[in-house]
Protein backbone atom coordinates (compact mmCIF):
# COMPACT_ATOMS: atom_id res chain seq x y z
CA UNK A 1 0.00 0.00 0.00
CA UNK A 2 1.39 3.38 -0.92
CA UNK A 3 0.27 6.38 1.02
CA UNK A 4 0.52 9.37 -1.26
CA UNK A 5 0.04 12.05 1.29
CA UNK A 6 0.01 12.31 4.99
CA UNK A 7 -3.25 13.54 6.44
CA UNK A 8 -2.64 15.89 9.32
CA UNK A 9 -4.51 13.55 11.57
CA UNK A 10 -3.22 14.54 14.90
CA UNK A 11 -4.35 12.13 17.53
CA UNK A 12 -4.50 13.17 21.13
CA UNK A 13 -1.08 14.18 22.40
CA UNK A 14 -0.84 11.19 24.62
CA UNK A 15 1.79 8.62 25.37
CA UNK A 16 1.25 4.91 25.49
CA UNK A 17 -0.03 3.35 28.65
CA UNK A 18 2.41 1.83 31.13
CA UNK A 19 1.17 -1.61 30.24
CA UNK A 20 1.85 -0.99 26.57
CA UNK A 21 5.36 0.26 27.31
CA UNK A 22 6.20 -2.81 29.34
CA UNK A 23 5.27 -5.07 26.47
CA UNK A 24 7.39 -3.39 23.83
CA UNK A 25 10.21 -5.20 22.07
CA UNK A 26 12.19 -2.05 21.52
CA UNK A 27 14.47 -0.67 24.19
CA UNK A 28 12.33 1.55 26.40
CA UNK A 29 14.18 4.55 27.76
CA UNK A 30 14.27 5.06 31.47
CA UNK A 31 13.90 8.77 30.89
CA UNK A 32 11.60 9.90 28.09
CA UNK A 33 13.44 12.95 26.82
CA UNK A 34 11.42 15.71 25.22
CA UNK A 35 11.51 15.92 21.46
CA UNK A 36 14.55 17.96 20.41
CA UNK A 37 14.05 21.27 18.69
CA UNK A 38 16.08 21.46 15.53
CA UNK A 39 15.35 22.62 12.01
CA UNK A 40 16.75 21.06 8.87
CA UNK A 41 15.67 21.15 5.24
CA UNK A 42 13.55 18.50 3.56
CA UNK A 43 14.07 17.13 0.07
CA UNK A 44 11.79 19.77 -1.41
CA UNK A 45 13.92 22.52 0.09
CA UNK A 46 11.46 23.43 2.82
CA UNK A 47 12.45 23.98 6.45
CA UNK A 48 11.36 21.17 8.72
CA UNK A 49 11.18 21.99 12.40
CA UNK A 50 11.33 18.63 14.02
CA UNK A 51 9.78 19.48 17.40
CA UNK A 52 6.73 20.97 15.71
CA UNK A 53 6.34 18.34 13.03
CA UNK A 54 6.76 15.39 15.36
CA UNK A 55 4.04 16.48 17.76
CA UNK A 56 0.89 14.42 17.47
CA UNK A 57 2.51 11.60 15.52
CA UNK A 58 4.49 8.54 16.31
CA UNK A 59 7.70 9.78 14.72
CA UNK A 60 10.56 7.45 13.94
CA UNK A 61 13.85 9.29 13.52
CA UNK A 62 16.96 7.82 11.98
CA UNK A 63 20.38 9.20 11.05
CA UNK A 64 22.09 7.46 8.16
CA UNK A 65 23.16 7.81 4.55
CA UNK A 66 22.24 6.40 1.18
CA UNK A 67 25.63 4.85 0.42
CA UNK A 68 25.35 2.68 3.51
CA UNK A 69 24.64 -0.82 2.17
CA UNK A 70 24.09 -2.71 5.39
CA UNK A 71 22.32 -1.12 8.33
CA UNK A 72 20.46 1.80 6.78
CA UNK A 73 18.58 0.12 3.94
CA UNK A 74 17.77 -2.91 6.06
CA UNK A 75 16.32 -0.74 8.83
CA UNK A 76 14.19 1.27 6.41
CA UNK A 77 13.14 -1.74 4.38
CA UNK A 78 11.99 -3.65 7.44
CA UNK A 79 10.05 -0.65 8.65
CA UNK A 80 8.45 0.10 5.30
CA UNK A 81 7.41 -3.52 4.87
CA UNK A 82 5.49 -3.39 8.13
CA UNK A 83 4.07 0.09 7.59
CA UNK A 84 2.61 -0.95 4.27
CA UNK A 85 0.56 -3.62 6.00
CA UNK A 86 -0.88 -1.42 8.73
CA UNK A 87 -4.50 -0.31 8.64
CA UNK A 88 -4.88 3.06 6.96
CA UNK A 89 -5.94 4.99 10.06
CA UNK A 90 -3.01 3.66 12.04
CA UNK A 91 -0.57 4.35 9.24
CA UNK A 92 -1.60 8.01 9.16
CA UNK A 93 -0.40 8.43 12.72
CA UNK A 94 3.19 7.47 11.90
CA UNK A 95 5.95 9.54 10.36
CA UNK A 96 9.42 8.38 9.41
CA UNK A 97 12.15 11.00 9.33
CA UNK A 98 15.56 10.20 7.86
CA UNK A 99 18.39 12.66 8.41
CA UNK A 100 21.37 12.19 6.18
CA UNK A 101 24.80 12.01 7.77
CA UNK A 102 26.37 12.46 4.33
CA UNK A 103 25.08 15.80 3.06
CA UNK A 104 27.80 15.99 0.40
CA UNK A 105 26.67 12.94 -1.54
CA UNK A 106 23.06 12.84 -0.43
CA UNK A 107 21.75 15.71 -2.50
CA UNK A 108 18.01 16.40 -2.17
CA UNK A 109 17.24 14.50 -5.37
CA UNK A 110 19.49 11.55 -4.48
CA UNK A 111 18.01 11.35 -1.02
CA UNK A 112 14.47 11.60 -2.36
CA UNK A 113 15.05 8.84 -4.93
CA UNK A 114 16.56 6.55 -2.31
CA UNK A 115 13.78 7.12 0.21
CA UNK A 116 11.13 6.66 -2.48
CA UNK A 117 12.45 3.16 -3.06
CA UNK A 118 11.25 2.34 0.45
CA UNK A 119 8.23 4.59 0.92
CA UNK A 120 7.43 7.91 -0.75
CA UNK A 121 6.09 9.29 2.52
CA UNK A 122 9.43 8.95 4.28
CA UNK A 123 10.75 12.42 5.06
CA UNK A 124 14.35 13.18 4.18
CA UNK A 125 16.25 15.96 5.90
CA UNK A 126 19.62 17.49 5.34
CA UNK A 127 21.68 20.50 6.31
CA UNK A 128 25.25 21.46 6.91
CA UNK A 129 27.48 19.09 8.84
CA UNK A 130 27.32 21.51 11.75
CA UNK A 131 23.54 21.59 11.72
CA UNK A 132 23.27 17.82 11.54
CA UNK A 133 25.78 17.38 14.34
CA UNK A 134 23.85 19.90 16.43
CA UNK A 135 20.67 17.90 15.90
CA UNK A 136 22.43 14.70 16.87
CA UNK A 137 23.96 16.33 19.92
CA UNK A 138 20.48 17.14 21.22
CA UNK A 139 19.85 13.40 21.16
CA UNK A 140 23.11 12.38 22.77
CA UNK A 141 24.46 11.04 19.49
CA UNK A 142 28.16 11.66 18.80
CA UNK A 143 29.11 13.83 15.83
CA UNK A 144 29.24 12.07 12.52
CA UNK A 145 32.67 10.94 11.43
CA UNK A 146 33.87 10.41 7.91
CA UNK A 147 36.54 7.81 7.20
CA UNK A 148 38.32 8.05 3.90
CA UNK A 149 38.73 4.81 1.96
CA UNK A 150 40.85 6.15 -0.87
CA UNK A 151 40.08 7.12 -4.46
CA UNK A 152 37.65 9.73 -3.20
CA UNK A 153 35.52 7.14 -1.44
CA UNK A 154 34.58 7.28 2.22
CA UNK A 155 32.23 5.77 4.75
CA UNK A 156 30.39 7.58 7.51
CA UNK A 157 30.12 6.36 11.06
CA UNK A 158 26.62 6.96 12.30
CA UNK A 159 24.19 5.97 14.99
CA UNK A 160 22.43 2.73 14.21
CA UNK A 161 19.26 3.05 16.23
CA UNK A 162 15.90 4.39 15.22
CA UNK A 163 14.40 6.64 17.87
CA UNK A 164 10.66 6.53 18.46
CA UNK A 165 8.94 9.71 19.62
CA UNK A 166 5.41 9.13 20.79
CA UNK A 167 2.62 11.62 19.95
CA UNK A 168 3.09 13.39 23.26
CA UNK A 169 6.52 14.54 22.10
CA UNK A 170 8.74 12.21 24.08
CA UNK A 171 11.63 10.01 22.98
CA UNK A 172 10.48 6.80 24.55
CA UNK A 173 11.94 3.84 22.69
CA UNK A 174 15.07 3.00 20.77
CA UNK A 175 15.11 0.40 18.04
CA UNK A 176 18.69 -0.73 17.61
CA UNK A 177 19.99 -2.41 14.58
CA UNK A 178 18.68 -5.97 14.50
CA UNK A 179 15.05 -4.97 14.88
CA UNK A 180 13.10 -7.43 12.75
CA UNK A 181 9.83 -6.90 10.94
CA UNK A 182 8.02 -8.92 13.58
CA UNK A 183 9.30 -6.50 16.21
CA UNK A 184 7.96 -3.51 14.30
CA UNK A 185 4.67 -5.23 13.65
CA UNK A 186 4.33 -5.84 17.35
CA UNK A 187 5.35 -2.41 18.64
CA UNK A 188 4.01 0.10 16.12
CA UNK A 189 0.33 -0.43 16.91
CA UNK A 190 1.10 -0.13 20.61
CA UNK A 191 3.01 3.09 20.17
CA UNK A 192 0.85 4.75 17.55
CA UNK A 193 -2.56 3.46 18.39
CA UNK A 194 -2.59 3.91 22.10
CA UNK A 195 -5.01 5.98 24.08
CA UNK A 196 -4.84 7.14 27.61
CA UNK A 197 -2.31 9.00 29.64
CA UNK A 198 1.39 8.52 29.14
CA UNK A 199 3.46 6.74 31.76
CA UNK B 1 46.50 -24.88 -3.19
CA UNK B 2 44.00 -22.88 -1.27
CA UNK B 3 43.19 -19.29 -2.09
CA UNK B 4 43.86 -17.45 1.13
CA UNK B 5 43.48 -13.74 0.41
CA UNK B 6 40.34 -12.01 1.53
CA UNK B 7 39.42 -9.91 -1.49
CA UNK B 8 39.36 -11.63 -4.83
CA UNK B 9 37.89 -10.83 -8.19
CA UNK B 10 34.82 -12.68 -9.28
CA UNK B 11 36.03 -13.05 -12.82
CA UNK B 12 38.56 -15.85 -12.77
CA UNK B 13 41.70 -14.00 -11.69
CA UNK B 14 42.66 -16.94 -9.44
CA UNK B 15 42.66 -20.59 -10.44
CA UNK B 16 39.46 -22.42 -9.63
CA UNK B 17 40.35 -25.10 -7.15
CA UNK B 18 36.87 -25.94 -5.94
CA UNK B 19 33.78 -27.44 -7.41
CA UNK B 20 30.10 -26.85 -7.49
CA UNK B 21 28.60 -27.87 -4.19
CA UNK B 22 25.96 -30.58 -4.16
CA UNK B 23 22.38 -29.49 -3.77
CA UNK B 24 21.42 -28.34 -0.31
CA UNK B 25 24.47 -26.15 0.26
CA UNK B 26 26.52 -28.72 2.15
CA UNK B 27 30.18 -29.42 1.57
CA UNK B 28 31.74 -31.99 3.83
CA UNK B 29 31.18 -30.80 7.37
CA UNK B 30 30.11 -27.33 6.28
CA UNK B 31 26.45 -26.48 5.78
CA UNK B 32 25.64 -23.23 4.04
CA UNK B 33 22.17 -21.79 4.50
CA UNK B 34 20.20 -18.55 4.52
CA UNK B 35 22.22 -17.16 1.63
CA UNK B 36 20.92 -14.07 -0.14
CA UNK B 37 22.16 -10.94 -1.84
CA UNK B 38 20.39 -7.62 -1.37
CA UNK B 39 19.60 -5.81 -4.61
CA UNK B 40 21.50 -2.51 -4.46
CA UNK B 41 19.50 0.66 -4.00
CA UNK B 42 21.11 3.81 -5.33
CA UNK B 43 24.62 2.51 -4.85
CA UNK B 44 27.08 0.31 -6.64
CA UNK B 45 27.57 -1.71 -3.47
CA UNK B 46 25.66 -4.88 -2.68
CA UNK B 47 25.69 -6.98 0.45
CA UNK B 48 25.65 -10.72 0.77
CA UNK B 49 24.50 -12.65 3.82
CA UNK B 50 24.55 -16.34 4.66
CA UNK B 51 25.16 -18.77 7.49
CA UNK B 52 27.83 -21.46 7.71
CA UNK B 53 27.60 -24.27 10.22
CA UNK B 54 30.74 -26.27 10.88
CA UNK B 55 29.68 -29.73 11.92
CA UNK B 56 33.20 -31.05 11.76
CA UNK B 57 35.85 -31.56 14.38
CA UNK B 58 38.33 -29.13 12.88
CA UNK B 59 38.25 -25.37 13.10
CA UNK B 60 37.64 -23.64 9.82
CA UNK B 61 37.88 -20.07 8.52
CA UNK B 62 36.27 -18.24 5.66
CA UNK B 63 39.01 -16.35 3.86
CA UNK B 64 37.41 -15.02 0.70
CA UNK B 65 34.16 -14.66 -1.19
CA UNK B 66 33.53 -13.97 -4.85
CA UNK B 67 30.22 -13.20 -6.51
CA UNK B 68 29.80 -14.21 -10.14
CA UNK B 69 29.96 -11.29 -12.51
CA UNK B 70 31.27 -8.75 -10.02
CA UNK B 71 34.67 -7.23 -9.62
CA UNK B 72 35.50 -7.67 -6.00
CA UNK B 73 34.00 -8.77 -2.71
CA UNK B 74 35.33 -8.04 0.75
CA UNK B 75 34.61 -9.58 4.12
CA UNK B 76 33.21 -6.93 6.45
CA UNK B 77 31.78 -6.64 9.87
CA UNK B 78 29.72 -3.83 11.36
CA UNK B 79 31.13 -2.73 14.69
CA UNK B 80 30.37 -0.09 17.26
CA UNK B 81 33.02 2.50 17.98
CA UNK B 82 32.33 5.51 20.12
CA UNK B 83 28.61 5.01 19.90
CA UNK B 84 28.64 4.92 16.13
CA UNK B 85 28.31 2.02 13.73
CA UNK B 86 31.17 1.38 11.35
CA UNK B 87 32.02 -1.16 8.71
CA UNK B 88 35.43 -2.75 8.99
CA UNK B 89 37.11 -5.01 6.47
CA UNK B 90 38.59 -8.23 7.74
CA UNK B 91 40.81 -10.82 6.13
CA UNK B 92 39.18 -13.92 7.49
CA UNK B 93 36.48 -15.01 9.88
CA UNK B 94 36.75 -18.11 12.02
CA UNK B 95 34.21 -20.90 12.11
CA UNK B 96 35.12 -23.08 15.09
CA UNK B 97 34.53 -26.78 15.05
CA UNK B 98 30.96 -27.44 16.07
CA UNK B 99 30.16 -23.77 15.68
CA UNK B 100 28.55 -21.51 13.16
CA UNK B 101 29.21 -18.23 11.43
CA UNK B 102 26.34 -15.93 10.58
CA UNK B 103 26.55 -13.19 8.04
CA UNK B 104 23.55 -11.07 8.91
CA UNK B 105 22.60 -7.38 8.77
CA UNK B 106 24.42 -5.35 11.37
CA UNK B 107 27.14 -7.95 11.82
CA UNK B 108 29.32 -9.85 9.41
CA UNK B 109 28.55 -9.25 5.77
CA UNK B 110 30.16 -9.49 2.39
CA UNK B 111 30.48 -6.22 0.57
CA UNK B 112 30.23 -6.64 -3.17
CA UNK B 113 32.00 -3.78 -4.88
CA UNK B 114 31.61 -1.92 -8.12
CA UNK B 115 29.83 -4.13 -10.62
CA UNK B 116 27.10 -4.99 -8.15
CA UNK B 117 24.66 -2.70 -9.92
CA UNK B 118 23.82 -5.46 -12.39
CA UNK B 119 22.45 -7.65 -9.59
CA UNK B 120 18.66 -7.64 -9.87
CA UNK B 121 16.08 -9.25 -7.63
CA UNK B 122 14.95 -12.63 -8.82
CA UNK B 123 18.34 -13.55 -10.19
CA UNK B 124 20.19 -16.57 -8.94
CA UNK B 125 23.89 -15.87 -8.69
CA UNK B 126 26.77 -18.21 -8.05
CA UNK B 127 28.81 -17.29 -5.03
CA UNK B 128 32.22 -18.77 -4.38
CA UNK B 129 33.15 -19.26 -0.75
CA UNK B 130 36.79 -19.97 0.00
CA UNK B 131 37.64 -21.76 3.21
CA UNK B 132 41.08 -22.23 4.70
CA UNK B 133 40.79 -25.99 5.10
CA UNK B 134 37.89 -26.98 2.89
CA UNK B 135 38.85 -25.06 -0.19
CA UNK B 136 36.73 -23.20 -2.68
CA UNK B 137 33.10 -24.07 -3.31
CA UNK B 138 30.29 -22.40 -5.20
CA UNK B 139 26.71 -22.00 -4.09
CA UNK B 140 23.71 -20.43 -5.78
CA UNK B 141 22.22 -17.52 -3.89
CA UNK B 142 19.21 -15.42 -4.81
CA UNK B 143 19.16 -11.67 -5.22
CA UNK B 144 16.30 -10.29 -3.14
CA UNK B 145 14.84 -6.93 -2.22
CA UNK B 146 16.01 -5.49 1.07
CA UNK B 147 12.54 -5.97 2.52
CA UNK B 148 12.79 -9.69 1.86
CA UNK B 149 16.07 -10.08 3.71
CA UNK B 150 14.12 -10.36 6.93
CA UNK B 151 12.89 -13.75 5.83
CA UNK B 152 16.23 -14.80 4.46
CA UNK B 153 18.85 -13.96 7.03
CA UNK B 154 19.68 -15.35 10.42
CA UNK B 155 18.75 -13.45 13.52
CA UNK B 156 22.36 -12.97 14.43
CA UNK B 157 23.00 -9.26 14.13
CA UNK B 158 24.40 -7.81 17.34
CA UNK B 159 22.71 -5.00 19.17
CA UNK B 160 24.63 -1.83 18.58
CA UNK B 161 25.34 0.23 21.68
CA UNK B 162 23.17 3.27 21.18
CA UNK B 163 24.93 5.88 23.24
CA UNK B 164 28.55 6.82 23.59
CA UNK B 165 29.72 6.76 27.15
Amino acid sequence: MVVLGMVGCRQGDEGPSSAAMRGLRGEVREIADPVPDFTLVDTAGRPFRFAREARGYLTLLYFGYTQCPDICPVHLANLSAVLSDLPWDLRQRIRVVFVTTDPDRDTPSALRRWLDSFDPTFIGLSGSVEQINAAQARLGIPPLVREERGHGDYIVGHAAQMIAFTPDGRARVDYPFGTRQADWAHDLPLLAGSAGAGS
Amino acid sequence: MLIIFASIAGCGAAPETGQLAPAGGAVGALVISKGCIAEPIGTKLAVLYFTVVNRGKEDEALVAVAVEGTDRSDLHRTVSRGGLAWMEATTEIAIPAGGSLAFAPGGNHVMVQDSAKHLRRGALVRVRLVFRRSGSHRFPMPVVAYRDLDQCVADASPRIVRRSE
